[in-house]
C-alpha cells in the first residue's frame, strides 16, 4: 500500500515537473523510472516547439535548466571557403564570358 | 638605137617586176608584226586569268578558314547546348560545301569574265556578317544561361549559410536583403540572355542586311546587358560571403 502511494507520488511529481515549468521550452525528456511520464513529456515538447532537434536526457525529471542543456543549434561552418569551394570557378567563368562578349 | 630600145624594155620589165616584189615584201613584214602582237596579248590574258583565279581561290580559302574557326569555337564551348551546336555545325558545313564547289568552278574557268563572276559570289555567303556573329551570339547566350544557373546554386548555398547564421543568433538582415537583390539580378540576366540564341540561330545569308542586321544588333545589346546583370549578381554574392565571413569569424573568436 505504501509502495503504491510512493509510486503514485513520484509519477505525479514527474508529470508536474515535465509539464509545468518547462512547458514552453525546447526539450523532450525521458525518464528511467516512469514510462507514463516520458510519454507525456514528449508530447508536450512536440506540440510546443516542433522545430527543435530532440535529444535524450537521462535525468528523471526535466526542469527548465535541463531542457536548455539538451537543445542543439546549427553550428557555424568551420571553414567558409571550404563550404563554397564548388563555386571557386565562378570568377574564371566570368572572365571567360567577358572575353566572349568582347568578341561579339 | 637598137640598144636604147633594149634598155627601155629592160627598165619596164624591172619596174613591172620590182614594184610588186617590194609590195609583197612590205606585206610580209606587216604580217609578222601582227602575229607577234597577238602572241603577247594571249600571254598577258593567260597570266591575268591565272592571277585572278589564284586571288579567287585565296578569298575562298580565307572564308573556309573562318568557318574552321567557328567550328573550333563550337567544339571548345563547354556550355553550348547540343541542339544549338548541331544546328550551327550544319550551317557551317553547308557553307563550306558551297565554297568548295565555287573553288572547283574557279579552277575550271577559262576566261577572265568567268572568274570575275565567280568572285562576285563570295561575299554573298555573308560569313562575316551573319554566320560568324550568330555563332558567337549563340555560344554567348548559352554560356550566360549556364553561368546564371551556377549563380542560382551559389545563391541557394548562401541562403543556407545565412539561415545557419540566423539560427546562431546573428543579425543577418542585410545578408537577406542582398540575397534578394542577387536573385533578382540573376533572373534579369538569364531573362536577357536566354532568348538571344533562338532569335539569331535561324538567320541565313539571305537575311542580310534585313532583318539580320537589326536582329544581331539587338542580340548583341541583350547579351551585354545580361553579362552586366550577372556580373552584378556575382558581386552581390561575394558581398554576402564577406558578411558571413565576418559573422563567423566573430563567433569563433568568442
Amino acid at each position: 500500500m505504501e509502495r503504491r502511494s510512493a509510486v503514485g507520488l513520484v509519477t505525479t511529481l514527474l508529470l508536474v515537473a515535465a509539464c509545468g515549468p518547462s512547458g514552453g521550452e525546447t526539450a523532450a525528456t525521458t525518464s528511467t523510472t516512469s514510462p507514463a511520464a516520458t510519454t507525456t513529456a514528449v508530447i508536450t515538447a512536440d506540440t510546443t516547439s516542433p522545430t527543435v532537434m530532440v535529444t535524450s536526457s537521462t535525468t528523471t525529471a526535466a526542469p527548465k535548466q535541463e531542457a536548455a542543456t539538451t537543445t542543439t543549434s546549427p553550428a557555424p561552418p568551420r571553414n567558409l571557403d571550404e563550404e563554397l569551394s564548388e563555386f571557386d570557378d565562378l570568377e574564371g567563368f566570368l572572365d571567360e564570358l567577358d572575353d566572349m562578349l568582347g568578341n561579339l | 638605137m637598137k640598144t636604147m630600145r633594149r634598155s627601155i624594155i629592160l627598165a619596164i620589165v624591172l619596174a613591172v617586176t620590182a614594184a610588186p616584189a617590194a609590195a609583197f615584201a612590205q606585206q610580209d613584214t606587216g604580217g609578222r608584226d601582227a602575229t607577234t602582237t597577238s602572241t603577247v596579248t594571249d600571254e598577258r590574258d593567260h597570266r591575268l586569268l591565272d592571277e585572278l583565279k589564284a586571288r579567287a581561290l585565296q578569298m575562298i580559302d580565307h572564308q573556309l578558314d573562318a568557318l574552321g574557326r567557328l567550328r573550333s569555337a563550337i567544339g571548345n564551348s563547354a556550355h553550348i547546348t547540343d541542339d544549338h551546336a548541331v544546328q550551327l555545325l550544319g550551317d557551317i558545313s553547308a557553307a563550306a560545301a558551297d565554297l568548295e564547289q565555287l573553288a572547283r568552278e574557279v579552277e575550271a574557268a577559262t576566261t577572265v569574265p568567268e572568274v570575275w563572276q565567280l568572285i562576285r559570289q563570295i561575299p554573298g555567303f555573308q560569313i562575316g556578317n551573319v554566320l560568324a556573329p550568330k555563332t558567337h551570339q549563340v555560344i554567348a547566350s548559352d554560356s550566360l544561361v549556364a553561368f546564371g544557373g551556377k549563380l542560382d546554386r551559389f545563391a541557394a548555398k548562401l541562403e543556407g549559410l545565412i539561415t545557419r547564421a540566423e539560427e546562431n543568433g546573428h543579425d543577418v538582415d542585410e545578408a537577406w536583403r542582398m540575397l534578394e537583390d542577387m536573385n533578382g539580378q540573376i533572373a534579369e540576366g538569364v531573362r536577357s540572355a536566354d532568348p538571344v540564341a533562338e532569335s539569331v540561330i535561324g538567320l541565313q545569308a539571305d537575311d542580310w542586311p534585313d532583318p539580320g542586321q537589326s536582329v544581331l544588333g539587338a542580340g548583341r545589346r541583350d547579351l551585354h546587358a545580361a553579362g552586366q546583370s550577372l556580373r552584378v549578381a556575382f558581386g552581390t554574392g561575394k558581398g554576402i560571403v564577406e558578411i558571413l565571413r565576418n559573422l563567423f569569424d566573430a563567433a569563433s573568436d568568442v
